[in-house]
């Protein structure tokens, strides 16, 4: 199976702001990376139906549910489609020079340590406004709330981020 | 983070409550946010996943890679498929629904191998034959004889045993049969015979007029000697 260039087009614009997102979630690149490609393929399957001209949230939403789903597996200690996938002989690839760069990086591990400190709700909309500059309404539909709540988280995260930067937690 | 975005941001920022001061600190803390964005993973890797699509998981047969294996199988499949039928379709009768390949594969060995003709003669009588050991519907047996016939009239007079072979399948089917089907057997046999009584006449004329031609060549051969003794 090959995929179309309208398919290919969305994945190199917008793989890697899934991939950030799903990183500061797990905190592990390499997961990210997985489920980077289980939220493409999935909406690879129903590619006919996705409303392009909104592929940017669809995209978040599926890379949320997927997410939500690996984490109550984990806890019934049930695998990802994909870790199955990979345990007979298919071996996804990771970017080993982007991995290293992220674990030296002062920048990039100051913000990652400090969104750990965030409840998650105010850490995903820090994530989809400030980094990922998604509009509030799409965060809105991501967050499955309104944009109103979401000016008001984004503002209660910006101020404890603030706190959390200057005494390190 | 593009200005415009950044500024529509704070603008935000302060409706919510920002004071101007808090807006200035947040402002350089949307910059360091910002900065995360150099993660981006490699051109390399985003084209390995659209070319080489290593996570889809459906069985090994749908891997790229096993494309080969995946048409080999098929057509593997497909060739004993073909060849099983075939073989089957060899014993079939007319009637059977394999006996259409039967016909086939006869053509196509015949256009390979003309003298396979003989044979096709021979199992036609056979199938006659059968049929009526088997009492089928006259119909079928007719149908089978007239079959015979063309494919005797194609045979023309060679392969003189197969000929002979089909004819004594013939007059043993002619003992089990209808009146109206031993008559049209009858018929093809009576024909049959003085067609290759024919072709033997044809074929003596044939060395008639060869001797013919010889002994106008004597007559001149003779004239031309005693030309020469004359003088």
């Amino acid at each position: 199976m090959r995929f179309n260039e309208e398919f290919e087009n969305i994945y190199i614009r917008y793989s890697d702001k899934i991939y950030r997102y799903l990183y500061f979630n797990t905190k592990d690149p390499y997961l990210a990376e997985d489920i980077t490609a289980e939220v493409f393929l999935r909406a690879w399957k129903k590619w006919k139906e996705l409303k392009k001209d909104y592929i940017q949230a669809l995209l978040f939403k599926i890379a949320k549910n997927i997410l939500i789903d690996y984490f109550r597996k984990q806890k019934n200690k049930k695998q990802l489609s994909l870790e199955k996938a990979m345990e007979k002989g298919i071996e996804p690839s990771y970017d080993e020079d982007l991995i290293e760069r992220m674990h030296i990086d002062e920048n990039i591990k100051r913000v990652t340590k400090s969104l750990q400190f965030l409840p998650s709700n105010l850490k995903e909309v820090v994530i989809l406004r400030f980094i990922e500059e998604l509009s509030a309404k799409e965060a809105a539909d991501i967050m499955k709330t309104t944009e109103g709540n979401v000016r008001v988280l984004q503002y209660r995260a910006l101020m404890k981020l603030k706190g959390i930067f200057k005494n390190g937690r | 983070m593009e200005d415009n975005k950044k500024y529509k941001l704070l603008e935000e920022l302060k409706e919510t409550g920002a004071s101007d001061r808090e807006t200035e600190e947040l402002s350089v803390m949307l910059e360091s946010l910002s900065s995360v964005k150099t993660i981006e993973r490699s051109y390399e890797l985003k084209r390995k996943f659209l070319v080489g699509n290593p996570i889809e998981n459906k069985g090994f047969l749908f891997f790229p890679r096993f494309a080969f294996a995946k048409v080999a199988i098929f057509s593997l499949i497909f060739l004993i498929g073909v060849v099983s039928t075939a073989v089957a379709a060899q014993k079939s009768l007319p009637g059977d629904s394999l006996y259409g390949v039967k016909r086939l594969t006869e053509k196509a060995r015949t256009a390979v191998d003309p003298s396979f003709q003989g044979e096709v003669v021979v199992r036609r009588s056979e199938e006659v034959k059968r049929l009526s050991e088997e009492k089928k519907e006259s119909g079928l047996i007719k149908q089978t004889v007239n079959d015979y016939e063309k494919e005797a009239k194609d045979l023309n007079g060679i392969n003189t045993d197969k000929i002979d072979e089909s004819k004594k399948n013939l007059e043993e089917a002619k003992q089990n049969v209808s009146e109206e089907d031993k008559k049209e057997i009858e018929r093809v046999l009576e024909d049959r015979s003085q067609e290759s009584n024919n072709e033997v006449k044809s074929l003596e004329t044939k060395n008639e007029s060869n001797s013919g031609e010889e002994s106008i060549l004597n007559q001149e051969h003779k004239v031309d000697s005693k030309f020469s003794e004359e003088k």
